[in-house]
């Protein structure tokens, strides 16, 4: 078997190490030319699997998840030299990972892993950034979509109405108190569902039950500030809140485990810790970029800053992400309360009682988890930066509900086509720190996409396709057109033939709130 | 007033080039404008006064960036122009007058979460300032 992995034993038994002989590829050339540094040289593994070679002060090599027209889509894009840039940092563990729906952020990629030693790593607010615990969530509700059908416009209409989406967009109806709101960063959905945000069942379904060991005492008074008003509100650019409907199972005995049988309804959700998280990593940059000239670490990027795991630098910035991933977990339960009452509204209380949470996960975070690398156990920090954990069967860490299928995974696409649900497995557990992809990727900038989108009237296209799209902004509208994105399905088909993720069942949207 | 948007997949390369630093913080001013309603009309009936130190002109560059995002994100203050009092490569002093987003005149646009320090630079060059800053959208 081949495998680019370097974290641990392979799931059939197999041994690998980091002077793996790698492949030559046909394919080889083309890639050393579409990067930006021509000393970056990356070599096919497998139909799957790309390896960056190591090279000058990198402490480790870059390993790319990708099929051949994946890796075409990267041409012009620096994501790769970015893959490189994270496997300079000190302390890396197994190699610096990119998923297949890499594309270009600032410092780390986003769809970018790398996990740190406890002892002689670091953590960079770089690899988690700005939207802390920006994730996804997933509602199953008891209706079908030809019971949805009728009241489609109702119901987007009413998300649209109880839900605030676009820019600094704020709940009136629910200002907290400064003590509330250290609730909120202390307990997170603990916190809303002990406000009656929800059955205390939901709790089951949240990575790390949605709450993370914090001290808001480490997050600023600005942060506070920017966090009062925004719990509950879906935010702008790729959030969204999304209704739509099973359209194909490919595992039934999971699926219905998951409440997914074909037909039914499904409430998609995405956002994160709005402006609370953005002004805490705004702030810990700052702490992080004196840090990197106190330790005397080399950055290839000043914006992946970072300060050695046993610093008290390191602590508060751990203290305050966790905070503000409380903050994203509490505010995705309140929109779930939200979605909820919506249906209930339109539907019955019966229909909203009966809707439940199929899971809550993040894929911007760093957290210290325990992993076998090379036969030893170690604990290290996983930094996720657009990256989903995918924890496999029988992780001690999985709530008993879902400990025999493994974790649910949630991969939303663009609005116009489908998403999907996946599990965790082991071969993402011995080789991407138990992690996997967490969309479609962009492929389109955004200018790009507004000037293809201008001369057409995208809210209207999307409902000839049978998509009612309700949005604050029409920007924002063009700019998450369809095309802008890479198919998820090709993503999804790479984590699953790749064995890093296994696909489950595939959902169709038929409204879409955004912001 | 210079400025452009290069090519990035998901985020935003903003492009300033100004005679004097001054220019480069008043261009900075306007692109925040139009980032946040568009081409709409902005009145100057608030104003907030900016006193910012940092260790370089990139930092102090971005600092400044920031500001302007948090009271719009606080308060919806959209930036209109700016008023300097003093401006080093390590420190500005000024007004921002503007006024609050107003659904009837301004079209919301794409929420900018921050300015980043990826391939940040602020530079003297012959002619004047430079300045490269990426933004996370």
């Amino acid at each position: 078997m081949a495998c680019g992995g370097c974290v641990g034993s392979v799931v059939d038994g197999s041994t690998f190490s980091l002077g793996l002989p790698v492949a030559e590829a046909v394919d080889n050339r083309h890639i050393r030319d579409m990067t930006s540094a021509s000393s970056i040289k990356v070599s096919r593994i497998d139909a799957y699997r790309w390896r960056v070679e190591r090279s000058g002060r990198m402490n480790t090599y870059g390993l790319i998840f990708a099929d051949s027209d994946l890796m075409h889509d990267l041409e012009g894009d620096q994501c790769i030299q970015q893959v490189v840039n994270v496997a300079h940092l000190p302390g890396i563990v197994g190699p610096s990972i990119a998923m297949p729906d890499i594309h270009w952020g600032y410092g780390f990629p986003i769809g970018g892993v790398a996990a740190f030693d406890e002892h002689d790593g670091v953590v960079s607010p770089g690899g988690v950034g700005y939207d802390i615990n920006c994730g996804v969530r997933l509602l199953s509700t008891p209706i079908t979509i030809d019971d949805l059908r009728p009241k489609l416009a109702s119901l987007a209409d009413k998300l649209h109405a109880t839900i605030p989406s676009g820019v600094g967009s704020s709940r009136s109806d629910l200002k907290l108190t400064k003590a509330e709101l250290n609730g909120v960063l202390e307990r997170g959905a603990e916190w809303a569902i002990d406000r009656g945000f929800g059955p205390e069942r939901d709790l089951e379904c949240i990575e790390a039950g949605g709450r993370l060991s914090a001290d808001p005492d480490c997050v600023s008074t600005k942060a506070k500030q920017r966090g009062l008003n925004q719990v509950g509100t879906v935010g702008s650019g790729n959030h969204f809140v999304e209704v739509g409907y099973v359209d194909e199972v490919y595992r039934v005995d999971v699926a219905n485990r998951l409440g997914l049988s074909l037909g039914k309804v499904t409430v998609f959700i995405h956002s994160g810790s709005r402006g609370l998280g953005y002004q805490v990593c705004d702030d810990y940059l700052d702490t992080m970029v004196r840090a990197s000239a106190k330790y005397g670490i080399e950055l290839p990027d000043k914006q992946l800053c970072c300060a050695p795991l046993g610093s008290e630098e390191a602590k508060s910035y751990l203290g305050a992400m966790n905070a503000a991933a409380n903050y994203a977990f509490a505010n995705r339960q309140l929109m779930s309360y939200y979605a909820r009452r919506g249906l209930a509204a339109v539907f019955s209380r019966e229909t909203a009682d009966q809707t439940d949470l199929v899971y809550d996960v993040a894929h911007n975070i760093a957290k210290y988890e325990t992993h076998i690398v090379e036969g030893k156990t170690r604990r290290v920090c996983v930094h996720r930066k657009g990256a989903t954990r995918a924890f496999p069967p029988g992780h001690r860490e999985l709530n008993p509900r879902y400990r025999d299928v493994g974790q649910p995974v949630l991969i939303p696409g663009d609005m116009g086509r489908y998403s999907f649900v996946l599990t965790g497995t082991a071969g993402a557990y011995s080789e991407t720190f138990g992690s996997t992809c967490h969309g479609a990727g962009r492929r389109m900038s955004r200018h790009q996409a507004k000037k293809v989108a201008r001369p057409r009237n995208v809210v209207k296209e999307m409902e000839q396709r049978g998509i009612l799209i309700r949005a604050a902004s029409r920007r924002t509208v063009d700019e998450e057109i369809p095309e802008a994105y890479k198919d998820v399905a090709k993503v999804v088909d790479v984590v699953h033939s790749a064995g890093i993720g296994r696909r489950v069942a595939r959902l169709q949207p038929v409204a879409v709130v955004k912001g | 007033m210079s400025y452009r948007f290069l090519p990035h997949t998901a985020d935003l390369i903003l492009e300033i080039s100004g005679a004097s630093l001054a220019d480069l913080f008043n261009d900075a001013t306007s692109v925040m404008r139009a980032l946040t309603v568009g081409n709409g009309l902005v009145e100057a009936t608030e104003s907030h006064l900016i006193e910012l130190q940092a260790s370089s002109p990139d930092e102090l560059l971005i600092r400044f960036i920031r500001e302007l995002l948090v009271h719009f994100q606080i308060d919806t203050f959209v930036p209109a122009n700016l008023v300097i009092y003093r401006l080093s490569p390590s420190r500005i002093s000024a007004t921002v007058h503007g006024e609050r987003f107003d659904d009837s005149k301004h079209e919301p646009q794409p929420e900018i979460k921050a300015a980043t320090r990826h391939r940040l630079s602020v530079e003297e060059v012959e002619g004047g300032w430079h300045a490269v800053v990426v933004l996370d959208l």
